[in-house]
């Protein structure tokens, strides 16, 4: 824009106007009146000032440098009423307003930096409305608006209204205030059809979704909390001890409360989130949520539940209590100040995908949800089962769903049940014949864990929910949950569907409402289990605490399928130990050198590697020194007098019960659920 | 033609006494050098597998006391020379005078004629002081005048050299570093012995003190008895197996000859004995193979100036070489 006289205080009012509306971009980081009073203020009244003073004769600069000093002076005087040093405030400001949760609190130090550099923007752009061009109050407007933009990840102009008005302010002062020898109708006939195309163009690329947005807070780790919590799944057994005891009451909309979100299982235990942080501070959990949600808000009064855990409808999106903090990854609530009788509003978002897509639904690549996949080798029976009874599905949901079948028939849900979630506990709970303790019963966190364990070997990315079903709702108004409303939940995750639940525990129809049928039976249910339809399961399973039937594995009733099934899994067992034995027996037959190759097996199935270029007595010392025994060298000597020797007798005997030592210490040294796997392994064949 | 008369191997008995006679000569010459068995012991293996020894290290360490210990307590005639640059062949091997009594042309002998020579700081003397020393070493036979005269049996001469302050030195030929069947170094004590050599009142040094443990005849008979203890083909392939891999390693110039390798086996047999075992095992090939080939090892200019030692490439090929197992056979 070419400028032959000096500024009019209708360019003065175009600057300011374009700062302002810049300005406000930034200030939809707060929802609130008042940073937006506070932007547009510092932004029309350095300008406005800045001239006026200009226009009584007094130095551009010097005025400028005033106005800077004010500017500093206010700043410093808002750091101080917010308790902290303009330096450490200014210093600070990216971290803090990149970790702040959003919306933003009105504080005079979250204000400052906008504030400031607001004001700066403006009285750069008052000073160069001397110049030749006036393209620096464009120019500054630009910037503050982008801004914005990084502040809220574009959520304050969603529509890209303020980014119009912009381009309509800046357009205007090229057709009405440049100063210019060509015909104005020219201009407005060129600026016109301009300013339609370009508000088309952003409104449509306001309705692009963008799938992945830029979002500034991933490069700043927030701060974080640690809290070292046990998870609260073993209390399941003492809620549902007590069915009658009042946990809760809850006013608002009637759905399934989640205490904790567990997603990390080491093979004893499900852990839960011990970083928590501000709710707001970090954009979204690591995977994206489905394309359908549902927002719940409650109010929830502690009645009973005690700790320190807020149970939410949903990832949370708002809480009425200061000090809750979040786990950002699982949406966990936690309050470190919450008491007995704590009272509080909570508003969360669940996904809620339309049931007809769940059938063709997929999950992710292994490598975008490895942390939802992520478990211990199962014991190989476990796999096996794990692989049998999906072995029907053709996609992810039917999978899923046949889990769901698999686990909760011929099962007994019971209070009584011993509590883990331990390997050894699911596979007695699953596998566990009559006699063992723990055999096809449990409580929802067997259920749960089974179902989740079962589905993280057939890749579903799954976790499990602690939580409350909805409560009873009473005349008066709030709705009691009580111990027996308490149970787990598995959830598995669906491209583009985000988190499902499942209902694997007998009895519970909490989730199974508004399901799709598949296509098939799960497996082994072709006659006497009913397939999972919309109908709710709970009168298939027997009653609580009631004699249940025997358990049928993979619950086929035909003849001949458990056979072979035993068969698949039994023949190969026998051949390998065949196999194993007569290796042994080779060796034993050559005396002390087949004793050495003995130990050399036991070695290997004990883990112990052996460097290429190590003796046998070099090998049998670090044995010894392993296992603990002192034989394992006296075995090696009598191998090689006999190898390497010009005698080909043993000097002693007694190399058969040297070898019982090492061989019994090597098993010891292993875990004891892969002992038994010992006789059959079939690694040392390929020694 | 005439069949060679086999060996007879050595008896669990004989293979019983030469370990007692070994520890007997080891304790003797612990007398004098406190800490180092096991450079001792190496010592021995080449005395009793008929070869020299060369002591390389620097001063201070016991490389002398180390070589008149052992001689005195062999029991035989012990020799000591000290090589300068001035030093004449014929100062070590002996010279013909004229005896003017009888007028009779007599050979004086040398200080080789002795069952231990030492040759202190043999890098010192000038290279044809050198050579006629390393032939006798290799021919065990002094010629003067046509005339062959042959040194005492048993015959080891344990040489000393310098390593650092090498101004004014003439190293040994590398090809002639063959002639050496074993090559070691003592280095200094660790800390407990350091401070027992320190004690006042202490025998280490002391040579005079070390007892006189067997004879020239005992160590020649039990050093013939041993030549045919058994060396199975799997320990056999083993050593060449090392020796192929230095051969072909690309930092080496020149590897161990054949006749190295039948050094290295001589030196298992004398070893293995020693740990009272009438057979050699893969073990004894790993705990001789660097002192006894390492310096028979050449290396290339470029693996010398990339830091490499001839020890350390055959350590290198030791842990790379695959040895027999008992079960593999």
């Amino acid at each position: 824009m070419s400028t032959p006289g000096g500024p009019t205080w209708w360019h003065t009012a175009w600057a300011a106007s374009l700062v302002a509306v810049g300005s406000v971009g930034m200030a939809g980081a707060w929802h609130h009146w008042l940073p937006v009073a506070v932007l547009v203020v510092g932004a029309v009244v350095p300008m406005v000032v800045l001239r006026l003073v200009i226009g009584l004769g007094v130095s551009r600069w010097a005025t400028a440098s005033v106005l800077v000093l004010l500017l500093t002076l206010t700043a410093y005087l808002m750091a101080a009423q917010a308790g902290t040093s303009l330096r450490g405030t200014l210093e600070d400001a990216i971290p803090l307003l990149l970790t702040e949760p959003r919306p933003y609190p009105v504080r005079a130090d979250l204000l400052v930096a906008p504030l400031m550099l607001t004001a700066l923007v403006s009285l750069f752009a008052g000073l160069r409305l001397d110049g030749r061009t006036r393209v620096e109050p464009v120019g500054g407007a630009v910037v503050l608006y982008v801004a914005g933009a990084l502040l809220t990840t574009g959520r304050s102009d969603p529509w890209g209204i303020l980014a119009g008005l912009l381009m309509v302010l800046a357009l205007l002062g090229w057709v009405l205030l440049d100063e210019h020898t060509e015909p104005k109708r020219q201009r407005i006939a060129v600026s016109g059809p301009a300013v339609a195309v370009l508000v088309g163009a952003l409104a449509s690329l306001a309705l692009v979704p963008a799938a992945h947005p830029f979002e500034p807070r991933t490069l700043v780790d927030p701060p974080v909390l640690l809290v070292e919590a046990s998870s609260p799944l073993p209390q399941l057994c003492a809620w549902a001890a007590n069915p009658d005891h009042e946990l809760l009451r809850v006013r608002g909309d009637a759905v399934p409360l989640r205490l904790v979100t567990l997603d990390r299982y080491d093979g004893s235990q499900w852990k839960a989130a011990t970083d928590y942080t501000r709710l707001g501070s970090i954009a979204a959990p690591p995977v994206a949520p489905g394309d359908r949600q549902r927002t719940s808000t409650v109010t929830v009064q502690f009645d009973g539940l005690g700790g320190q855990w807020l149970p939410s409808p949903g990832y949370p999106v708002s809480v009425s209590e200061v000090d809750a903090l979040v786990d950002p990854t699982t949406g966990t609530l936690y309050d470190p100040a919450a008491t007995l009788d704590t009272t509080y509003d909570v508003t969360g978002v669940v996904d809620a995908p339309d049931p007809s897509d769940l059938v063709s639904a997929t999950v992710p690549a292994s490598h975008e949800a490895a942390r939802y996949l992520k478990q211990p080798d199962l014991p190989f029976a476990l796999a096996t089962y794990a692989r049998v009874v999906t072995r029907r599905a053709t996609s992810a949901y039917e999978q899923a769903i046949d889990i769901e079948t698999a686990v909760k028939n011929g099962r007994r849900l019971s209070a009584k049940a011993i509590s883990g979630s331990a390997l050894w506990r699911i596979d007695n709970f699953l596998l566990g014949g009559p006699g063992r303790p723990g055999a096809q019963i449990g409580t929802s966190e067997q259920f749960a864990t089974a179902f989740a364990l079962l589905a993280r070997f057939n890749g579903l990315p799954t976790r499990i929910v602690v939580g409350f079903k909805p409560g009873e709702p009473q005349s008066d108004g709030p709705r009691i949950i009580h111990g027996r409303d308490a149970m787990a939940w598995p959830e598995v995750y669906f491209t583009h569907l985000g988190w499902v639940p499942f209902s694997p525990t007998p009895r519970d129809n909490t989730f199974t409402r508004d399901r799709p049928k598949v296509s098939h039976a799960p497996v082994g249910d072709d006659q006497s289990t009913p397939a999972p339809t919309t109908a709710p399961n709970g009168g298939a399973a027997p009653a609580d605490d009631e004699p249940a039937p025997a358990p049928d594995r993979v619950s086929a009733p035909s003849g001949w399928l458990p056979w072979a099934l035993g068969a698949v899994v039994v023949l190969p067992l026998l051949l390998l130990a065949a196999i194993r034995r007569i290796r042994t027996l080779v060796h034993l037959r050559r005396g002390p050198t087949g004793a050495w190759s003995e130990v050399l097996d036991a070695l290997r199935l004990a883990g112990m590697s052996v460097p290429p270029a190590t003796t046998a007595p070099a090998i049998g010392d670090h044995a010894d020194q392993s296992f603990g025994i002192t034989v394992t060298r006296r075995l090696a000597e009598g191998a090689e007098r006999v190898a390497f020797g010009p005698d080909p007798r043993p000097a002693r005997r007694g190399h058969a019960s040297d070898l019982r030592v090492v061989r019994r210490a090597a098993r010891a040294s292993l875990p004891w659920w892969r002992r038994w796997w010992w006789a059959f392994d079939p690694r040392v064949l390929g020694r | 033609m005439t069949a060679l008369a086999e060996p007879v191997a050595p008896t669990e008995a004989d293979i019983a006494e030469f370990r007692r006679l070994h520890q007997r000569i080891g304790d003797a010459v612990e007398v004098a050098v406190h800490g180092k068995r096991a450079a001792i012991d190496l010592v021995l293996v080449a005395t009793f597998a008929g070869g020299h020894v060369l002591l390389e290290d620097v001063p201070g360490t016991g490389k002398t006391v180390l070589a008149r210990a052992v001689a005195r307590a062999l029991g035989g005639e012990m020799r000591r020379v000290q090589f300068t640059p001035d030093l004449l062949p014929s100062d070590v091997t002996g010279t013909t005078v004229f005896d003017p009594r009888d007028g009779q042309i007599r050979f004086r002998p040398g200080p080789v004629f002795a069952h231990v020579v030492l040759a202190d700081e043999i890098n010192r003397a000038a290279a044809k002081t050198q050579s006629s020393l390393l032939e006798v070493m290799e021919e065990r036979t002094v010629t003067v005048d046509g005339e062959a005269h042959f040194v005492p049996s048993p015959f080891i001469v344990i040489a000393t050299q310098n390593p650092v302050d090498l101004d004014g030195t003439y190293r040994l030929p590398e090809a002639q570093l063959d002639r050496f069947l074993v090559r070691t170094s003592l280095g200094y004590p660790d800390a407990e012995h350091e401070i027992d050599v320190l004690r006042p009142g202490s025998s280490a040094g002391h040579v005079d003190e070390v007892p006189v443990a067997t004879s020239p005849d005992e160590v020649s008979r039990m050093s013939e008895r041993l030549v045919a203890l058994h060396v199975a083909d799997p320990l056999l392939r083993y050593v060449r197996e090392i020796g192929v891999g230095i051969r072909h390693d690309p930092r080496v110039r020149l590897g161990a000859s054949t006749r190295g390798l039948r050094a290295l086996v001589r030196c298992l047999q004398v070893y293995a004995a020693a740990q009272g075992r009438h057979y050699v095992v893969p073990s004894d090939v790993q705990r001789l193979a660097e002192p006894v080939l390492a310096h028979r090892t050449v290396l290339t200019r470029d693996a010398q100036l990339a830091g490499h030692t001839p020890n350390s490439v055959v350590h290198e090929i030791l842990e790379t070489v695959h040895p027999p197992q008992p079960d593999e056979q």
